[in-house]
C-alpha cells in the first residue's frame, strides 16, 4: 500500500491523454441526512444476505459511518476515528510483525505473492481507469478517468494519487473526492471479496 | 467588484496566507484546506484586495463557503 503513489501514476499518465487528466467534474446532487442514513443499514443488509462470510468486515465499516452521519454519538465518533484507530493500528502492525517468524516469512513463495499484489494493483488500477474512459463514451457530464484508478483498496492513498495528479494538469482542478467515490467502492468491493474467498475456501 | 474566494472542497483550514488590506494577484495561494491529510491550495479568483477574511486556520469549512471576499 505503501507503493501506491509510485505504482499508479505511471499506468494512469499512460492510459489517459493531458486533456483527459483536465476534466473538471461537476458536482453531484447534494444527498439528504435521511439518506446518509440509510446508506449504512440498507447495505449492510445487502451485502451480508448477499455474502455472510463478509459480515464481520462490512458491519464494522458501515457502523463507523453510522456513527458519524447519526450525529448524536460524537464523542463514539471521535474516539473511532482517533484514539480507537490509531490503537488498533498499532496493534495490528505488532501482531502481524510478532506472527512472522522465518519458517513463514523467508520463502520464495512469499515473494511470488508479493508480486501478485503488485500485479493485482497495476491492474486494478488500469481497468479502472479504461472503465472511466468507457463510461466517457455514454454520459454527457463527463467523468475524469484519473478518478477511475482510485477504485482500489487503498484508501485514501489511491485518492491522494489521483488529486496530486489532476493538481499536475490544472492546479485549481480538484479531484479528491471524485476520486473518494471510486475508493470506498474499492474497499466494499475488497470486503465482499475477501467474504467469498473465505466462504470459498473454507 | 468584489469576488469571493470559495472553498474548492470540504476539509478544515491549514493556513491562511494573506491578510486583510493585502494585495493578491489572480491564482495566488490564499489558503491552504487540508483534507484527508492532504493540503490543497486555495487560489485567488482575481486581482486585487483581500477585504474580508472570515475564517482562520483550524476552522472546518465545506465546498462553496465563503473563505474571503477580494475587491
Amino acid at each position: 500500500m505503501a507503493l501506491v503513489p509510485i505504482i499508479q501514476p505511471p499506468i494512469m499518465r499512460l492510459l489517459t491523454t493531458e486533456n483527459e487528466r483536465r476534466i473538471k467534474m461537476k458536482k453531484g446532487r447534494k444527498i439528504g441526512a435521511r439518506e446518509k442514513l440509510f446508506f449504512p443499514i440498507v447495505a449492510s443488509i445487502v451485502i451480508i444476505l448477499l455474502v455472510p462470510a463478509s459480515a464481520p468486515l462490512i458491519s464494522m465499516f458501515m457502523l463507523g459511518n453510522l456513527f458519524r452521519e447519526s450525529k448524536v454519538v460524537e464523542r463514539l465518533t471521535d474516539a473511532a476515528q482517533n484514539a480507537l484507530m490509531n490503537i488498533v493500528t498499532i496493534f495490528l502492525g505488532l501482531s502481524v510483525g510478532a506472527t512472522m517468524n522465518a519458517e513463514n516469512f523467508l520463502r520464495t513463495e512469499v515473494i511470488f505473492i508479493f508480486f501478485l499484489g503488485l500485479f493485482a494493483f497495476m491492474i486494478g488500477t488500469a481497468t479502472g481507469v479504461i472503465l472511466a474512459k468507457i463510461m466517457n463514451l455514454f454520459t454527457s457530464n463527463k467523468i475524469n478517468p484519473l478518478v477511475g484508478g482510485a477504485g482500489v483498496s487503498a484508501v485514501p492513498m489511491a485518492a491522494r494519487v489521483v488529486q496530486r495528479m489532476g493538481a499536475e494538469a490544472d492546479k485549481k482542478n480538484h479531484l479528491l473526492m471524485f476520486a473518494m467515490g471510486p475508493n470506498i467502492a474499492g474497499v466494499i468491493g475488497t470486503v465482499i471479496a475477501a467474504g467469498i474467498f473465505l466462504t470459498l475456501l473454507k | 467588484m468584489a469576488q469571493e474566494v470559495q472553498a474548492a472542497l470540504s476539509g478544515n483550514i491549514w493556513k491562511v496566507l494573506v491578510e486583510v488590506g493585502d494585495t493578491v494577484e489572480e491564482d495566488d495561494e490564499v489558503f491552504v484546506v487540508e483534507a484527508l491529510k492532504m493540503e490543497i491550495a486555495i487560489y485567488a479568483p482575481c486581482d486585487g484586495t483581500v477585504s474580508e477574511i472570515r475564517v482562520k486556520k483550524g476552522d472546518a469549512v465545506e465546498e462553496d463557503d465563503v473563505l474571503a471576499v477580494i475587491e
